[in-house]
């Protein structure tokens, strides 16, 4: 890297850095940048640093935002009494692209692994006992990641709340799940086990 | 002659790491490969036909393609997904450590049958007790409020392992003087091996009381099966819990992480379970 100019050469070590980047796509995005237009790269350059600087977590929900509290939990016409759990703020926008969903939201940033030593005090458990203790909270959503981890995580929360119910009274709690089941566009042949026994005991009544 | 561009193994899935989009690498163990890491492409999607059988613990059928570096899943489909132990923290959180403790102490690509075996036989003990296990917790309380038979299980899996990896801990003879051990109170010392008799009591790390050495013996030298269904005191389980982590931390130079989440469920069961009656003379 010698023969190239030392910011050519800084700008691919930083493109190198990111996750699924390697030395070559580094090099190709770097040249990409060189021959763009000055304003395309600025933009660029800028939208980082907006990012880096504007961007906050929400104290409510601890979703990312520019404005606290966020845009979700200012909104009058949400639904207060709801409150759905997710692991990453990415899943608050693919719940948020359904149009289906009208409570509020609470961001874990994470989900419990004890393979990786992610225990209870690394996500936002605390915060979220702290808001159903002193919110007007009648429903709560997990929708953890319907995978090991995220049940396991799920089967936390669910010990952590029951706890709390009796606290809580003569407000009534209602702790409910996102249903698993078929993927649309699945086959279901390929269906595993546990997705199929989910599925037949959560079968709809199509009211026939 | 070339060679074969897949094969076809069981496999029990014992750990996953995020990979590029949709991807993940997937340890597994399997009986004649022993632990191997594969790539699993587009199993974090939700249409993946794959993702269902790769799930942590999964014991599957699987085909896999030799690749450059990694070898790829190319089929799956799950024979026993221990579906009752993930309705339960304790039981999932016994799942973690025997995955973990697994993927410390074997290297890469040795075979380990014996192991496999052991894995797949405390999977399927672990699912059954959780399977007998209520799940309203208050229930289950009253039955085995300290989850005697799977803490039991944990021992048996740590005890059996390290005989498989080639680290047996000497129950019966003293590690030190290979004089008998007689029933009275004994040692015990992790950089030994094992129990120490009274005699070599400056080499004593822990004292090792007649009962915990007693249960040790009988989960070294019995099969699953065949241990009794004791209903053991709170501090004679944590005993043999200590004897068994030192002997493991020694071994491993660490703590494993999965003992935290155990201790923590440990705490919060304890704090309001009441004192056993001893339904067996232990």
């Amino acid at each position: 890297m010698s023969e190239l100019a030392p910011p050519v050469a800084a700008l691919i070590e930083e493109f190198s850095k990111l996750p699924g980047i390697g030395i070559k796509t580094a090099q190709r995005l770097t040249f990409y940048v060189l021959r763009s237009p000055a304003d395309q790269a600025r933009r660029l350059a800028e939208a980082i640093l907006r990012v880096k600087e504007s961007i906050i977590y929400c104290s409510r929900c601890f979703n990312i935002t520019e404005h606290d509290p966020c845009s979700i939990c200012q909104d009058p016409q949400r639904d207060r009494q709801l409150v759905c759990v997710v692991e990453e703020p990415l899943d608050v926008l693919a719940l948020e692209r359904t149009g289906a969903y009208k409570g509020l939201y609470h961001v874990l940033h994470g989900a419990l692994s004890p393979l990786e030593g992610i225990g209870p005090d690394n996500l936002r458990i605390k915060e979220l006992l702290e808001r159903v203790r002193h919110e007007e909270i009648h429903e709560i959503v997990l929708a953890t990641n319907p995978n090991f981890e995220g049940e396991y995580t799920a089967n936390y929360l669910v010990s952590r709340l029951r706890e709390l119910k009796s606290e809580l009274a003569p407000r009534q709690l209602k702790i409910t799940s996102l249903a698993r089941g078929l993927p649309i566009g699945g086959d279901l042949e390929y269906a595993d086990e546990g997705t199929l026994r989910r599925s037949i005991e959560g079968r709809l009544d199509l009211g026939a | 002659m070339r060679q074969q561009r897949s094969y076809s193994t069981r496999a029990i899935v014992l750990k996953r790491i995020n990979l590029g989009e949709a991807d993940r690498i997937v340890t597994l163990l399997t009986p004649t490969h022993g632990k191997i890491q594969v790539v699993a492409k587009g199993v974090r999607r939700p249409t993946s036909k794959l993702a269902g059988h790769l799930e942590l613990l999964c014991h599957s059928q699987l085909q896999l393609a030799l690749g450059r570096d990694l070898d790829i899943v190319t089929q799956a489909e799950g024979r026993e997904s221990f579906l009752d132990l993930r309705m339960s923290q304790w039981h999932m959180t016994c799942g973690f450590y025997l995955a973990e403790l697994v993927d410390r102490f074997l290297e890469e690509q040795t075979q380990h049958s014996g192991v496999y075996f052991l894995m797949l036989e405390m999977l399927r003990a672990l699912d059954a007790d959780a399977a007998r296990s209520p799940q309203e917790e208050s229930i289950d309380q009253a039955n085995d409020p300290l989850h005697t038979l799977s803490q039991l299980l944990l021992r048996y899996f740590e005890i059996h392992l390290l005989s498989q990896v080639g680290y047996e801990p000497a129950f019966r003879a003293c590690a030190h003087c290979a004089a008998e051990l007689r029933p009275e109170p004994n040692g015990f010392s992790p950089s030994l091996g094992g129990a120490l008799c009274p005699r070599c009591s400056r080499f004593w790390s822990r004292p090792l009381s007649v009962k915990a050495l007693h249960v040790l013996r009988v989960l070294q030298r019995s099969e699953w099966q065949a241990v009794p269904h004791w209903r053991l005191s709170a501090s004679l389980l944590l005993e043999i819990e200590r004897v068994m982590h030192d002997l493991l931390r020694f071994h491993l130079e660490r703590d494993l992480k999965t003992w935290s989440f155990l201790e923590m469920l440990r705490l919060e069961r304890n704090l309001d379970s009441p004192a056993l009656p001893s339904a067996q003379n232990l």
